[in-house]
Order: C-alpha cells, then structure tokens, then sequence
C-alpha cells in the first residue's frame, strides 16, 4: 500500500468517527418550525425521561379543569396591537370559611394607650432615656444592671416608683 | 503478467484524500453546538395527534370561572394540520387554558436548579394573556408555581420564548401553557421547551473566611444625624431622617435634622427639616419622591398625663431638588403610622398615635393622582386599631397582610395576623403565628420572589413584660386557600456583651431583614431585651430552602433600638443606628459585603432599552455574559425594623444570547409602581450593580 493511500485511508477512517461521533453527540434540535417541524410528536414522546411515577395525593391535586383559579381585577383591556394587558390576579387566599369581620362602629370614646407604651418608666431620667418598666428576668440588683447598661446620673422625675432611690437626694442608685 | 488496473487513479486518490482533510478541518472549526439545542421535552408538540376526546394527546381544556369560551382545534396552524384556539366572549371572571396533562406520561420531566427554555407560536387578538407554569412536588402533588411573560397581540404567527427561573427543590415534573383571561381569541401550536442550564464557572474564592461569611467594614466617618428612618433615593443616595432624634432637648430647640448620604463619596448633605419627623411613616411613591407622613407632635410627660403625640403633617421628599414639600394634611395625628404602597400607587397608613397619644384608628388614604391625603369620610374606614408600626404587606390581589410584626404593645386581641380588604372595609384573621404578644421590633419581609407569596416573620419581644427576645420565625404562604402560618426555622444563636454565647431560646427583636440580589434574605442586628444586650450575630436565609445559614460576618457596631440595615444599589448592606436605654446614640456606619462579592466578576449591565417600563411588557437589557436570573428590588424605606414595601420582583427572561429581555408582570400589585433597582445574576451567583428602572 502506498503511502498516499494510507494517508488517505487514514484520514477517511478519521472523518469517518469523527462524523460518527458528531452524529451520535449531537442531541436533536428544538424544532425549527419556521423551517420545517424538526420534532415529530411521535419522537417528542419518545424523548419523554422515564422517571419514576410520582405519587399525586389525590386531596391535593387541583382537578385537572380547576387550575389556579384567576381573576382580572378590572375589565379585560381592549384588544389592539398595542393593547395593555390587564393585570393577571390570582385568587388565593380566598379563606373560605372564615368571617369576615366588618368595620366597626366609629368609637365614640378615645383607644386608649398607656402613656408608658415604649416600656419605660417615664418617673426616671430624661424622656431620652428608658429605666424599664420591667426588668430583665433574674435581674435582683436593678442598680447594678443600670450601671452595667451605661446609665449615669439620672433623676428622679416624678416618683420613686420602683425604689431606686433610697436616700431620696433625687438621683438613683448613687449610694 | 499484467498489472491489474487501480480502482481509482493517484489523482482520484489525492481528490478524496483533499476531501476529507477539509471536511475534517470544518468539523473541528465549528463551534460548540448552542446552549438550547437540547431536546424537545414536549410531548405532541405540535398537536397532531388526537386522543380519543378530539382533544391533542397530553392536553387538556382547563381553566375557571363563569366565561364564554370555546376550545377548538383550527386547521389556521403554524405547521403541521392543526393548532389549538381558545375563544373568550365573556371574560371577567376566570380564564382558560390548554395545558399539558398532569400526569406521568404527558408531563415533561425537570431536574431542580436546572432552567428551561419554554417556547410556543402563538396568534392572540387579546393581550391578556400569561404564559402559566404549575410544577409537581414530590409532597405536595400538583401546585401552582408562576406565570411568566404576557404574550402580545399578534395576528401572524409569532414565535415567544421564556426562560424558567431555576426549578424549585423537590420538583421533579412541570406543566405548562398559555392562559387566556380576556375577550379574544388565542392560538398556539408547535411548544418547546429545551433544557437551558447553563456551565456554572469555576467558584474558587481566595478571600479566606469573607467568601463564606462575607465581611463588615465601619466607616471611617459617623452619620450626621440620628439615623433613624432610611430611604434608599432612586439616584441611590440615602435619606437619613432623624428629626429630634429621641432628643428632648432637640426637641425643645426644635432642632430637627435630615441628611442625604451619598454612598459613593461618603458625604452627608443637611436638609432642612420642617418639622419633627421622628417616628413617622415614609414611602417612595410612584415618581421616586418620598411621602413623609406623622411625626411626633411631643414626647411623653413625666407625671404620666400624656404619652407621646402623633403629628397630622405630612411631607414630600423630593431627591432632585433635596428639599420637603408640605401637602395636605393627614386626617390623624400618626406617631409610628404604617405606610403600604399599593398597586396604583396610592398609599395606606394605618395605626399609630394620634395627637391625644390614643390609638389612631383611621385608615388614611393617600390619593397619588390628587397628590392629597383624603378626608375621613372619603377613605374606607373600618376603625380598628391596627397598634404601632403595623407591618401591612401588599398581596397580589391588592389587600393587605398584616404580618403581625409591629412596634410596643402588649396584648393585643386577635391571632396576632389577618387580612386586611380596604375596598370591603373587611378584615378576617390569619392562624398560626407563634407568641403573637412577642412580637414586638420582629421583622418581616416578603420572601424573594414577591410572585411566591410568602412571608417570614422572624424574632421579636415584648417592651412591657420585657421577655428574652425569642429566636422564632414562622412562615405563610399567601397562595394557600386557606393561609397559616407555619413554624419556620430558628433564628441562630450569637453573642452578647463580652462574647457571652447566647443560650436555650433566647434570640432578638430590633432584628433586620435584607434581601438581597441574589434571592438569600440576610439577617442582622437585634438585642435581646428592651433597648438593652445587643446580639452579635448575622445569618442567611435561602427562601429556596427554607433555612438559615449560621455564621455570617457580625455587625461590630451594635444595632437594637433605633437601627436599621438595607441593601446598597451595588449590591451592600448598610447599617445605621443604635439608640440604648442609656440615652445614647451610636452613628457608627457599617456596610457588609456578601460573600457574593468575593466570588468572581460582576456581571455588567451593558445596555438598556428605556428605563421606563409598562406592565406586562419585555425590555430588553444587553449584557456581558451569560446571566443566571433578573430582578428588581424595590428601594428601602424602613425604621424600627419595619419595612413592608422591600420586595424582590423575578423577571422571567426571554434570552438570545448576550441581549435579554426581561418579563415583567402584568399585576401592579406585585411590583407598585415606582422606582426599582434592576440586578441581573451572573451563573457565578454575583450580582451587578444595579440599573434604576421605572415601573408603571
């Protein structure tokens, strides 16, 4: 066999696995339907994964007719080239079952909210600052938790409610 | 003897051999097959084969509600014989649709994280339609999942293409079509949908611990003023409101104080403040400028005659002229009003203070047309005290959620959450929420993406009875028929002062809640009592997953009373403010950087075709490379962990290479109208910096 010939055969045998290889690799085009279907719906099926067959609870699974019900929240828009779409609203949380509670009677008395709504004891210190009205749980020395949390020479504004004060000079936990 | 004669002369051989060098040479210098050449996953795709009903194998006529409609098979096909038509001539309530059938046979097959390239030729003579997907979890059976693209009136055949977001753990099938849900009539034919994943690039990280963890720098400079409301501004500075600054001596001065941070230069700008705006509500309205409303008419007496009082004024910001504008003013007095955006831009505040330190019981209305507040009798009222700082979430049906995240207050009737229908004047109870009296400075957010409805409310306390913050989140799907909220995963635990370990169920109120480009919720900041033992601790929350990840880099400053954390337009999280019982105020300024940021290049936004987008409509954007996933974030506007306008909106993408065009909604009520921060994803999970676009 000549050289040339091996040469030739060579590269046939190369162009041949490599067309293979091509062939074998390339996974079908998406259907090109400007030019032609590219997927029959026979081979489309056949592309289909088989997987395992997932269990659907039948008390979950929407009937197959009732699909995430919908809404429009106004009119369709008109149709045109150019027409905006009206918005697409889901009806969930439709709470079937629970009442609804209407509007009240306008009250004729105020609603009230204690003056100490920000959990702080306004007989101490500057409106700026907050001796709690309660607290933390497990704290017995609330004078040590005071200075521990940065608080300095704060005043008695009003009266001594929770003790703070027991020398009365009018300053807390200064003794 | 003769030599036989060659089958093919030297020069027949050289010819061949010349062929096949140059087919192989073409072989190898074709490019790479393209991304979406996969296979075809439907089944009867272009709808010519008929089951025994007449209708396409594997499809089915489903839909809803009391509306003319016709399905049909139309010889009018894109190829092939036939095409499916649905007519609609009484639309208004429901829709209709031909969907893939929801079984084992019929229903493609997904693989989550996976992404798919969902195709259709369609005619349409209406442009209420949606291209709608429902996915098959593997414990849930089938459930809605999301609706992507509105397809365009059309009266040739036309060709669309949306790209799924990534599909969700626990999904192994999908179904889809396209939804018809106005007078007109839809034809389709010749579905794809082609698997369209894209090569996730190399993600080695060389910034150590930051790659995981992310990383806080405090700035170098304070804020000016009391930081306490932030509004993230549409030319992506920030509104620092401080008012008095729960200062009475400011107060009594009347020295109230605003400032303008710009990010980019690290420079506060002073804006006159024309009134003491501490403890009001604020909300970008539709054209990017700030609705400021209440405020605190005075602070509490200390011979306990009054509390503190809600101011009627309200107030425009306006970003390109830094200056308030003074409307109307508000029916109420409102001392920690809550403030909702709604689909048409107008805005809701509910609860508060009035100028008698009562509750405030008045729905107050603001019209965005009139530019007004509406008068009492003009808003639907219902009178019901809704406490302070109510967090009232905008549903995609236009009510309102009342998360049951709110500020002080003890005791309240009810479950803690409801919902809440202005138009009706209605408000029916919401189960499920966990230590509902505890949730005082908790924080809740509408999980990333807004079109899944649902909603964590995390942590919180109590400033009366002064419990250890707890570490509790619940979570509720507002998709369900029947919402409750359901126990979600605890907050992680941190250290306090003097890296005490937290312990048993202690957790924190005063917590932030961020979300993020990358659709992770970051978590930060909080202290465990009443202005009191700031908690050192951050963490991750994947909506994906439904869970935290513990670990994330720590604020060094301390954040509970009176501070807040948000997200930057270059994808950062800032951090302002600590207001202790002590009386003091930290004006320390931290930003974070996730560990997205260490990840690899940022993906640019190199184009954009108008920054003004309508509602179900497609705008294109150009880009570097391949991207993950597109979405707008709506601006911060938040205090007292309180921000129930943050919203992350997922924009399906239509991609054709480097060019893509991004679906928005056609539902207002998922994105109200205004200003957005544009972020696209690249496949290396980093987020651009983001473009400032207008919707509605």
């Amino acid at each position: 066999m000549t050289r040339t010939r091996i040469a030739a055969l060579s590269l046939a045998a190369a162009a041949l696995v490599s067309g293979a290889t091509w062939a074998l690799t390339t996974r079908p085009a998406p259907a090109t339907f400007g030019e032609g279907r590219g997927t029959t719906e026979v081979a489309a099926q056949q592309t289909l994964p088989a997987g395992p067959s997932p269990v659907v609870p039948s008390s979950v699974a929407p009937p197959a007719t009732e699909k995430a019900p919908a809404v429009t929240e106004k009119a369709p828009g008109k149709a045109g080239k150019h027409a905006t779409p009206a918005p697409f609203v889901q009806t969930f949380a439709a709470q079937p079952g629970v009442t609804r509670q209407k509007a009240k009677r306008k009250p004729t008395a105020p609603v009230k909210v204690a003056p100490t709504v920000d959990g702080c004891d306004r007989n101490y210190g500057t409106v700026a600052q907050c001796i709690p009205v309660r607290f933390p749980e497990g704290v017995t020395d609330k004078c040590a938790w005071l200075r521990d949390h940065g608080y300095q020479a704060v005043k008695v504004a009003a009266k001594d409610r929770q003790g703070l004060d027991p020398d009365h000079n009018g300053v807390i936990c200064d003794r | 003897m003769n030599r036989s004669r060659p089958l093919m002369s030297r020069s027949n051989r050289l010819h061949i051999a010349q062929f096949l060098v140059l087919t192989l040479v073409l072989f190898l210098a074709l490019p790479d097959r393209p991304a979406s050449a996969g296979a075809n996953l439907i089944a009867n795709p272009g709808l010519e084969s008929l089951a025994a009903d007449g209708f396409p194998v594997c499809w089915e006529q489903s839909g809803w509600g009391a509306n003319g409609h016709t399905f049909a098979l139309s010889t009018d096909a894109h190829s092939g014989a036939r095409s499916m038509s649905v007519t609609l001539t009484t639309a208004g309530q429901g829709d209709r649709k031909a969907m893939m059938l929801e079984d084992t046979s019929c229903a493609p097959n997904v693989t989550p994280g996976h992404q798919y390239d969902l195709s259709a030729w369609y005619k349409t003579t209406t442009a209420n339609t949606v291209m709608t997907v429902f996915r098959h979890d593997v414990a849930q059976g089938w459930v809605y999942w999301t609706d992507l693209a509105t397809l365009p009136v059309t009266t040739t055949w036309t060709k669309r293409t949306v790209r799924t977001p990534q599909i969700p753990a626990n999904t192994d099938q999908i179904v889809w079509g396209v939804t018809i849900y106005g007078n007109g009539t839809l034809k389709t034919d010749d579905y794809t949908m082609v698997d369209a994943t894209q090569t996730v690039p190399d993600e080695s990280c060389s910034a150590g611990d930051k790659c995981v963890k992310g990383d806080w720098q405090v700035m170098p400079f304070q804020s000016s003023v009391r930081a306490i409301h932030a509004v993230v501004l549409r030319n992506g500075n920030v509104l620092l409101i401080a008012g008095s600054g729960n200062d009475p001596a400011a107060f009594a001065a009347k020295t109230f104080t605003t400032a303008i941070y710009k990010p980019g230069t690290g420079q506060f700008t002073a804006v006159p403040t024309p009134e003491d705006l501490f403890c009001s509500g604020h909300v970008q309205l539709k054209d990017g400028r700030v609705l400021v409303m209440g405020g605190n008419k005075d602070y509490p007496a200390a011979d306990g005659s009054h509390g503190y009082k809600g101011l009627k004024n309200s107030y425009i910001f306006d970003p390109a002229t830094s200056a308030y504008t003074r409307v109307n003013d508000m029916t109420a007095g409102s001392w920690y009003p809550s403030a909702t955006v709604l689909g048409n831009g107008d805005v809701i505040s509910l609860g508060g203070l009035g100028e008698d330190s009562h509750g405030m019981v008045a729905t107050q209305y603001f019209n965005s047309a009139q530019q007004r507040w509406l008068g009492l009798n003009e808003a639907n009222q219902t009178w019901n005290f809704w406490g302070l700082y109510p967090s009232m979430i905008l549903m995609q049906d236009g009510r309102l959620f009342y998360t049951g995240s709110h500020v002080f207050g003890n005791g309240t009737p009810g479950s803690g959450a409801s919902i809440y229908d202005y138009p009706t004047s209605t408000i029916t109870p919401v189960p499920g929420l966990r230590k509902k009296d505890e949730r005082d400075q908790s924080m809740s957010v509408l999980l990333p993406p807004a079109q899944d409805q649902k909603v964590l409310t995390m942590g919180g306390g109590n400033i009366e009875t002064n419990p250890d913050a707890h570490r509790l989140t619940d979570l509720i799907d507002l998709k369900q028929a029947s919402p409750a909220y359901t126990a979600g995963p605890q907050i992680p635990q941190g250290t306090m002062t003097g890296g005490v370990a937290q312990t048993g169920d202690q957790g924190k109120m005063y917590v932030s809640a961020v979300l993020l480009p990358d659709g992770k919720v970051f978590e930060t900041g909080g202290a465990l009592h009443n202005r009191a033992d700031p908690v050192y601790e951050a963490s991750m929350y994947d909506p994906a997953t439904n869970t935290f990840t513990a670990g994330m880099a720590t604020d060094p400053v301390p954040r509970g009373y009176h501070s807040s954390a948000f997200l930057l337009p270059d994808g950062r999280v800032m951090a302002v403010g600590d207001n202790p019982g002590n009386g003091t105020f930290d004006k320390r300024v931290s930003v974070y950087s996730p560990p997205y940021l260490f990840k690899g290049a940022r993906p640019q936004i190199t184009g954009l075709s108008t920054p003004n987008w309508a509602y179900g409509s497609s705008n294109t954007i150009t880009v570097d490379g391949p991207i993950l996933k597109a979405e707008l974030i709506r601006p911060a506007a938040v205090t007292h962990s309180s921000d129930p306008n943050q919203r992350f909106v997922d924009l399906p993408m239509t991609v054709n290479g480097n060019s893509i065009s991004l679906n928005l909604t056609s539902n207002p009520n998922l994105a109200p109208p205004g200003w957005y921060m544009l972020f696209v994803v690249g496949t290396n999970g980093v987020p651009s910096v983001a473009k400032w676009v207008k919707v509605g």
